[in-house]
């Protein structure tokens, strides 16, 4: 009997079985082994392992500052990817690439370079901490540079949408009788949230997960500078491998958990689309 | 006088949009502007509504100038071919928003609102998304939008565009009578005659950047200013002859002036005997419908041509494919040779 059900693109079972398989291998498979490995600590060596002054420290570092980047990337990137799709300038192609480079750059040359931008005798530094305002080494350089590292996602997550934004729409509402600022804020804001979203989650995500550039410009003063991947690898350093996960798996969950969170809001912000 | 344009030229780069453009439209009259697409209809339209500038020329809303209104300040509602819904917003938000915008109360909102919705009979749909509609009902909920706030003139760009035929003939019906009931002064866009006659207390037919004639439906169908309009406003027949004492013949080589005659389909008559008929070939006939289509080939200049008989005259005939027999206009419209070019529809 013939297969009524076929769809005129083939391969959903192939397909399917391919994500299924890569997922498990790239993804679940060493999530399990991370949470295998805290597991063979007991509840109160795991308790003192994640919970101590040190690592709440950490922990609140890593997604303070993680996600004050992403909050400012969020404005920053909408403004960017505002100029690049509105205006035409000369340069737009190059600024647009420029966009990309924070992904392709090894974060470590971005921490050293920021870095040696902030300290006291560098090309900022020389005129900042005159005034007050020390960036190197400081929590204000873990936000700087985890800034940098996620430019890319909400730029390049709002700027296809913002291409693709009705023309008309926006015209209606000044017949309409609304000014700039009420099209902007009622009719093209709304039209963004969901890839503002996507590109907020994207940047936080990106921040939390971040080392290499970090290590280079927080000095990693425990309870001050120190984030959490730094206490991770200084475990490992003291071949104290049970707790070193145990920090991992706490990380992991707060950091799935916020995810979700924001999932879960992208899909109400699209609740309109039938 | 609710619009008046007067000598609006506008252009686009190389290309002439419109072509110092005059135009009066008298308050609560329904006019239509209609044309081939690139006429400047639509250019005309949003110069009137204030989304784009005219390079000269000035427009006038109720006796005040609007060069110096920007499109919010001018009042207008504006209905867009693909409605322009906000897709963000239910209904009632849609519908709502100019007065929102204007910083009304809620409940003033909320009342008139309510009453839109009766006008345009979609009550109890406020709390659906845009997206959860069908086109008619996106096309009246943009209509009811554009009219919230009470507009001095309301303008529709092709507002049937994007539906279905029977639809589109059923909104057309409903905004006649909707525009009977509210009278506020109405121009709409479009390239269908159809629409335009059936709809309009005035019809502006545009060609090439320039309005060719402004009349009724029936003054532009029946009176026709120039051979554009003739065969814009409906399927029209050419008869290439010479004009001897008033009457058109069928006389190639002749000395008198030559003429070019148009004919509706059912201006023509369908013979046997040739008494000063042009002879044709009968090609296909078609009887499913009100009249009867028959498709002939002038023979002398193998060109076909449209006839539409009626019921019985088709039966009195008898006709059968392949049959040679003479057509003749009882009525001819006859515009000198000099201005009677080929246009392109």
């Amino acid at each position: 009997m013939p297969n009524v059900n076929r769809k005129v693109l083939p391969g959903f079972s192939l397909s399917l079985g391919y994500t299924v398989f890569y997922l498990s291998v790239l993804v679940l498979l060493p999530i399990f082994a991370c949470f295998s490995k805290a597991a063979s600590l007991s509840f109160d060596e795991f308790w003192s392992a994640v919970w101590t002054d040190r690592t709440r420290a950490a922990y609140v570092l890593t997604f303070g500052t993680a996600f004050i980047a992403a909050i400012v990337n969020l404005f920053l990137g909408l403004l960017i990817a505002w100029v690049l799709v509105r205006y035409e300038f000369p340069g737009k192609r190059l600024v647009d690439s420029l966009i990309d480079l924070p992904l392709a750059l090894p974060t470590a040359v971005a921490g050293l370079v920021y870095a040696s931008l902030y300290v006291e005798n560098g090309w900022l530094g020389q005129f900042l901490v005159p005034l007050g305002i020390e960036a190197a080494y400081t929590r204000l350089a873990i936000v700087l540079v985890l800034t940098f590292i996620g430019l890319p996602f909400v730029v390049r997550t709002v700027q296809p949408v913002l291409e693709d934004l009705d023309p008309e729409a926006e015209e209606a509402a000044a017949s309409l009788g609304a000014t700039r600022w009420q099209t902007f804020r009622k009719v093209i804001l709304p039209a963004l949230f969901p890839a503002l979203i996507t590109g907020f989650a994207l940047a936080f995500a990106r921040g939390l997960g971040e080392y290499g550039s970090v290590v280079f410009v927080s000095g990693n003063m425990p309870y001050r500078t120190e984030i959490a991947p730094v206490l991770i690898v200084a475990r490992l350093e003291e071949f104290a491998y049970g707790e070193a996960t145990a920090i991992a798996v706490v990380l992991l969950v707060i950091s799935f958990s916020m995810l979700v969170v924001i999932n879960l809001l992208e899909r109400w912000s699209k609740r309109h689309d039938a | 006088m609710s619009i008046l344009v007067k000598d609006v030229s506008k252009r686009f780069g190389e290309h002439t949009a419109l072509e110092r453009v005059s135009l009066e439209v008298p308050s609560g009259v329904l006019v239509a502007l209609l044309g081939p697409s690139g006429s400047g209809k639509t250019t005309l339209l949003r110069i009137i509504a204030g989304l784009e500038v005219a390079d000269e020329g000035s427009v006038f809303l109720h006796e005040e100038d609007a060069r110096q209104l920007d499109v919010r300040e001018r009042n207008i509602g504006f209905v867009f071919q693909h409605y322009a819904l906000f897709r963000h917003m239910t209904v009632h938000d849609n519908i709502g928003f100019a007065l929102k915008v204007r910083r009304r109360p809620k409940q003033e909102i909320k009342t008139r609102v309510r009453e839109l919705l009766r006008l345009i009979q979609l009550e109890g749909i406020e709390y659906r998304y845009p997206a959860q509609l069908s086109g008619g009902q996106r096309q009246r909920v943009a209509l009811a939008r554009a009219l919230c706030a009470r507009p001095r003139v309301l303008l529709l760009d092709e507002p049937f565009g994007a539906l279905d035929a029977r639809v589109r003939k059923e909104l057309r019906d409903w905004l006649r009578r909707l525009h009977d009931e509210i009278h506020v002064t109405s121009v709409f866009v479009t390239h269908d005659q159809e629409e335009a006659l059936e709809l309009a207390d005035r019809v502006v037919v545009m060609n090439h950047a320039r309005i060719e004639q402004v009349g009724t439906p029936e003054e532009v169908y029946h009176h026709p200013a120039n051979p554009f309009v003739m065969r814009f406003l409906g399927q029209v027949n050419l008869f290439h002859g010479r004009l001897e004492e008033g009457q058109v013949v069928a006389d190639p080589a002749g000395d008198a002036t030559p003429v070019v005659g148009y004919a509706r389909p059912h201006q023509l008559e369908i013979s046997r005997e040739s008494a000063s008929g042009w002879p044709a070939r009968v090609l296909r006939m078609n009887a499913a419908g009100i009249q009867v289509r028959v498709d002939l080939l002038l023979t002398q200049e193998n060109r076909t041509m449209e006839v539409a008989l009626s019921q019985e005259r088709f039966h009195e005939l008898a006709l059968r494919a392949g049959e040679n027999v003479f057509v003749k206009p009882k009525q001819l419209k006859v515009f000198a040779e000099a201005t009677a070019e080929d246009y392109v529809i």
